[in-house]
């Protein structure tokens, strides 16, 4: 036996059918909101990208690259090629070149990440065999006007972040020596 | 002719040949450090060590000969064993270097590690023994005694190919380390070799020195122009840049000289042509080649000179210029002692393309004295040629002799050029040579000429038209 | 009988060599002719007395009789193993024999030109050998037309520059010609391409030495001395806490009881046997009981899992820790490899760095088995024995004791705070 449900259609009246007092009732509701975000209320949205949302701190998300340095100021990178190899977007360009008398030898001359490019995949992070590359800024990539802004370049990606504490990668024992970083 | 079976597969062998061979003509490739086909065997590695049956240790199939009825196993626990012992050996000390290593991606203890082991390491990396790394030992190659796994290769190779014994074993046991001997340089002129033939990155080449990585390398079969020799190499490049040049897999010549491998350098020099160069200015191509034109058809008595450098197709588009010109005074004809001339593979005669040179006027035309003469006598006020033929021109030129000559590099030019005009090298447009023996084979393309540059032929053929255009 | 026919007394004199009949087994050998000679020593069953134990005669039949060119005759007195002091005592006391031991062996193997090969600590030993033979060529048994019989033979003494690994027959040929002291790669065989690419043989001092009195005696004599398998009579140098360490020379066969206990006037101070090392440092070892069981030829140590060797006795007492015993090894070989093969270098470098690790206490538990594994790794793998020679003791000490070194392992080391090695 199918249960039946009888529903009210009764016929719209006069003031319903001219949608007037709907389209009030609409608008009051959008001028509510406009009003409050005109007179400073806090609002979901911000200008962006002129002010950006950090992500939490605890975030896993991928979010802009950076180049680890080491106490020195120089980038942990030592130019292996292994996140340009990796990379499955190709955005990630470097040509190495030789520190005449540090132990480690290798370092980037240039390092530029695409990010009109990149897809966020993180494969870089996996592939650095030397802790150099990270995605922890917290900051989201995008949101420039011109795509020259969206090409980093080594200066743009050799930062710190607060609080870091690099694994030891393979050549950067030289470079910290014995017993720690130097 | 001994018979023997390897892996259960039968292969007949010449007397002699060793069970590495043998198992090579059943496309069997046993791993091994120290062997080299072409230097005596050292049996030092161990990794090539296979099992014989009814025998009770393993044995280096690198130095033992094979025998009729051998039954080998190349893959039996035992072998397997003593290749994942022979790799934890050579890893203990090895530095962790891998990344900013040259030899990555090409290297034997990477290659054979993933193949036969993947053990974990059970030694502190602590622990290792540092060793001077980063030797500049000669102009080409530097030296790292901590991945060195002292296959002794290189030290077979000074004593046995080049005989020069540069390289020795020095000191004992575990601190043993290869040296250089007091007093040498490592330039006997087959250094690169070296680079080739370490299995691991402890010699590399300074010319290739962290420029690139060995897998975004593409390899593209190439004849060296370096001499009449003609050695067959491989060009590797990547982007439209070569990279370094080595001895063609399976080729007659196992090595090549040094001065052959660096023949590439001058693409991408600094002082590479791309434009034409008129006294001392640079002029855009098109421009020069009216000029050179005019130059010819307007000097009385403009002549031709192939060159031994060229390529065969290019050399037949100078004898096309000439006969536009129509003049009789071109010439093709070289003659060259050759030979190789150090036991080893550099020529006496120094240029690749002599015998081909001489097919694109096979009759008529002057020899080289009866053109000499004839400039020196102010019969001949113009030439074309190319920059390095331009040498056979004996003394010194007239006044106001027109020399025209075609260059890749503006390094090339002879003094006195009046104008120069840019071509593609034989790395970046095909060309057909032929050695002092008589093979003839076709080299490059490998990479595209710079943006604007054509082959030697094309232009030829635009001065040939430009000077009947001129109703000459 | 425990005649010695080595050790005799007061013939280091040539001329009291000769008084008791010296020289003449050569001028017997020179009417016998090659052939009849080798035969003569196969038939003797000698065996090769620095540790391989390959039959002497034999060897010599290696040498192909139609060879062209030079052959040399080579004695090995590079006696470098430690624990190992026979050579010595033999060249002091009879260098005579040696000589003539030589002597004769280059004439069966058709060698005008001897080499020694003695070690270079033995500065004193090389000057009292350097005399032997002036002396020996003074009475006209080397040089030229020996006896009258045409055969010329010389002796040329060649001193070692303090490289165990030339104690190996083809790394002493490299030295001998100069070249770097290493291993060879066999085939080819020193008796068909050996000292300047020559037929050479190697032997022993102590095998030559017994060859005169095989000729004197007669085969049939000698093969009756001794034991079946190991005929004829050995040095037998003992070291150790026993009360008289020396060099005794007793037949082959001779039990170790009789060996420590008769001779050697057993344990020192009333110790306790704890293991022997019944062929130097090279051997496996045998605990107590097993060492008393055993009887000291080829046959019966190699059924015993250890081998004669060059018959060097090392006998340790109890309270002698093995870790350390065994670190003492470790140092020596990782000290001594040539560093041509990888399994040779690398491994006894990184015995000796696990043994110093487990000696001071600083080692961890996995070491054991790691050090166990790198010894089994060694084994049987190189292009000569040294390896071996690290590797068998290795796994000996640690199969038969074992707690020892788990004892380490977990921290706990034998000697006072900071732990430490022998000097």
């Amino acid at each position: 036996m199918i249960s039946v449900r009888k529903v009210n259609n009764r016929p719209l009246n006069f003031l319903e059918r001219i949608y007037l007092v709907e389209i009030a009732r609409g608008l009051a509701v959008t001028a509510r909101h406009f009003f409050a975000n005109l007179l400073g209320r806090r609002s979901l949205t911000v200008p962006y990208p002129e002010r950006r949302i950090p992500a939490a701190g605890n975030s896993a998300s991928r979010t802009r690259h950076r180049l680890k340095a080491r106490p020195d100021g120089s980038p942990r990178c030592v130019a292996c090629f292994l996140c340009q190899t990796a990379c499955p977007a190709r955005c990630i360009a470097i040509e190495a070149a030789e520190y005449p008398g540090n132990p480690v030898e290798k370092y980037p001359a240039s390092f530029s990440v695409d990010l009109s490019r990149c897809v966020m995949c993180g494969m870089c992070v996996e592939a650095c065999p030397e802790d150099a590359i990270a995605m922890d800024t917290g900051e989201l990539p995008g949101g420039a006007a011109s795509r020259q802004e969206l090409r980093l370049d080594k200066e743009d990606l050799l930062r710190r972040v607060p609080g870091e504490t690099p694994a030891r990668g393979a050549a950067n024992r030289l470079a910290e020596g014995p017993g720690g970083e130097r | 002719m001994p018979r023997l079976t390897i892996d259960g597969r039968p292969v007949e062998v010449k007397e002699g040949a060793t069970i590495l061979e043998a198992a090579g003509l059943l496309g069997i490739t046993i791993p091994r450090f120290c062997h080299h086909p072409a230097l005596p065997p050292a049996g030092s590695c161990r990794m090539c060590v296979v099992e014989i049956e009814g025998s009770p240790k393993l044995a280096t199939s690198c130095s033992t000969p094979a025998a009729e009825g051998m039954k080998v196993s190349t893959s039996s626990p035992a072998v397997k064993a003593a290749r994942r012992d022979v790799l934890e050996f050579l890893l203990l000390n090895h530095p962790l270097d891998c990344p900013i290593c040259d030899q990555a991606g090409e290297c034997s203890l990477q290659d054979y590690y993933m193949e036969h082991s993947c053990a974990k390491s059970r030694f502190p990396a602590e622990l290792k023994e540092p060793r001077q790394k980063r030797r500049l030992i000669g102009p080409h190659l530097v030296l790292d005694n901590e991945r060195c796994v002292l296959c002794t290769r290189c030290v077979r190779f000074c004593d046995e190919v080049t005989r020069t014994s540069e390289l020795f074993v020095s000191g004992r046991s575990d601190a043993s380390f290869i040296d250089i001997r007091e007093g040498k340089a490592l330039d006997n002129g087959y250094s690169l070799n070296l680079a080739d033939i370490c299995p691991v990155g402890a010699l590399t080449s300074r010319e290739f020195r962290f420029r690139q990585r060995a897998w975004f390398l593409e390899k593209t079969p190439v004849t060296c122009l370096g001499c009449a020799t003609g050695c067959r190499a491989e060009a590797h490049h990547a982007g439209g840049e070569i990279y370094r040049m080595v001895p063609a897999p399976g080729a007659e010549n196992a090595w090549l000289c040094d001065r052959g491998r660096l023949t590439y350098r001058p693409l991408r020099a600094g002082d590479r042509l791309k434009k034409g160069f008129i006294k001392n200015g640079y002029i855009d191509l098109e421009p020069a080649v009216r000029e050179a034109a005019a130059r010819l058809a307007g000097e009385p008595g403009a002549a031709v000179l192939g060159s031994p450098w060229l390529s065969v197709e290019d050399n037949a588009a100078l004898a096309a210029l000439a006969r536009a010109l129509g003049t009789g005074n071109y010439c093709f004809s070289f003659t060259a002692e050759s030979g190789i001339k150090d036991g080893i593979l550099v020529n006496k005669d120094p240029a690749p393309n002599t015998a081909g040179a001489a097919e694109a006027a096979p009759t008529g035309g002057l020899d080289l004295g009866e053109l000499n003469r004839r400039i020196a006598a102010g019969e001949i006020k113009a030439l074309i040629t190319e920059a390095r033929a331009a040498a056979f021109i004996k003394g010194r030129l007239p006044d106001g002799f027109k020399l025209i000559v075609f260059a890749t590099n503006r390094s090339e030019i002879p003094a006195g050029a009046y104008a120069t005009l840019p071509y593609a090298s034989y790395f970046e447009t095909p060309g057909t040579f032929v050695n002092y023996q008589g093979r003839r084979g076709v080299t490059g393309p490998v990479v595209p000429p710079p943006e604007g540059v054509p082959p030697l032929a094309e232009t030829a053929a635009a001065l040939a038209a430009a000077l009947k255009g001129d109703g000459a | 009988m425990n005649e010695r026919t080595l050790l005799r007394d007061n013939v280091a004199d040539i001329a009291a060599y000769f008084a008791a009949g010296g020289w003449r087994p050569l001028k017997k050998a020179l009417s016998m002719g090659r052939a009849a000679v080798i035969a003569e020593v196969t038939a003797s069953g000698l065996r090769g007395r620095g540790g391989a134990g390959f039959p002497t005669g034999r060897k010599w039949s290696f040498v192909p009789q139609d060879a062209q060119g030079p052959r040399y005759l080579v004695c090995n007195a590079d006696e470098g193993e430690p624990g190992a002091f026979k050579d010595r005592e033999l060249l002091r006391r009879n260098p005579q024999a040696v000589l003539e031991g030589m002597a004769i062996a280059g004439y069966a193997i058709g060698a005008s030109l001897g080499y020694i090969y003695i070690r270079g600590e033995f500065s004193a030993e090389a000057e009292f050998l350097t005399a032997a033979i002036t002396a020996a060529r003074a009475k006209g048994f080397l040089g030229a037309n020996i006896l009258g019989s045409g055969f010329d033979f010389d002796i040329h003494l060649h001193r070692g520059a303090g490289a165990y690994i030339c104690g190996e027959e083809t790394a002493l040929l490299s030295s001998i010609e100069g070249l770097r002291g290493q291993p060879r790669l066999k085939p080819p065989f020193p008796a068909v391409k050996g000292l300047f690419g020559a037929p050479t043989v190697v032997n022993n001092a102590e095998t030559l030495a017994a060859v005169p009195s095989i000729l004197e005696r007669g085969a049939a004599w000698y093969a009756s001395t001794g034991s079946p398998d190991s005929p004829g009579t050995k040095l037998f140098c003992v070291s150790g806490a026993v009360n008289r360490p020396g060099v005794y020379e007793l037949p082959l066969g001779v039990p170790f009881r009789e060996l420590l206990e008769t001779h050697c006037g057993g344990m020192k101070d009333g110790r306790k046997l704890k293991a022997v090392l019944p062929g130097g440092a090279s051997s496996p070892a045998l605990t107590a009981a097993e060492a008393m069981a055993v009887n000291m030829d080829y046959a019966s140590l190699a059924a015993a899992g250890s081998m004669l060797g060059s018959g060097a006795v090392i006998v340790i007492e109890e309270g002698r820790c093995m870790v350390e015993l065994l670190g003492v090894l470790a140092r020596f070989y990782r000290h001594e490899s040539c560093g041509q093969c990888a399994p040779c270098r690398e491994g006894c470098a990184w015995a000796d760095k696990l043994l110093a690790g487990l000696e001071a206490g600083r080692g961890r538990p996995s070491d054991v088995e790691t050090l166990r594994s790198c010894a089994a790794a060694m084994t049987g793998r190189t292009i000569c024995p040294l390896a071996d020679s690290l590797a068998l003791p290795a796994l000996s000490f640690i199969s038969k004791f074992r707690a020892e070194f788990d004892a380490h392992a977990a921290g706990r080391t034998c000697r006072a705070a900071g732990g430490g090695r022998l000097a």
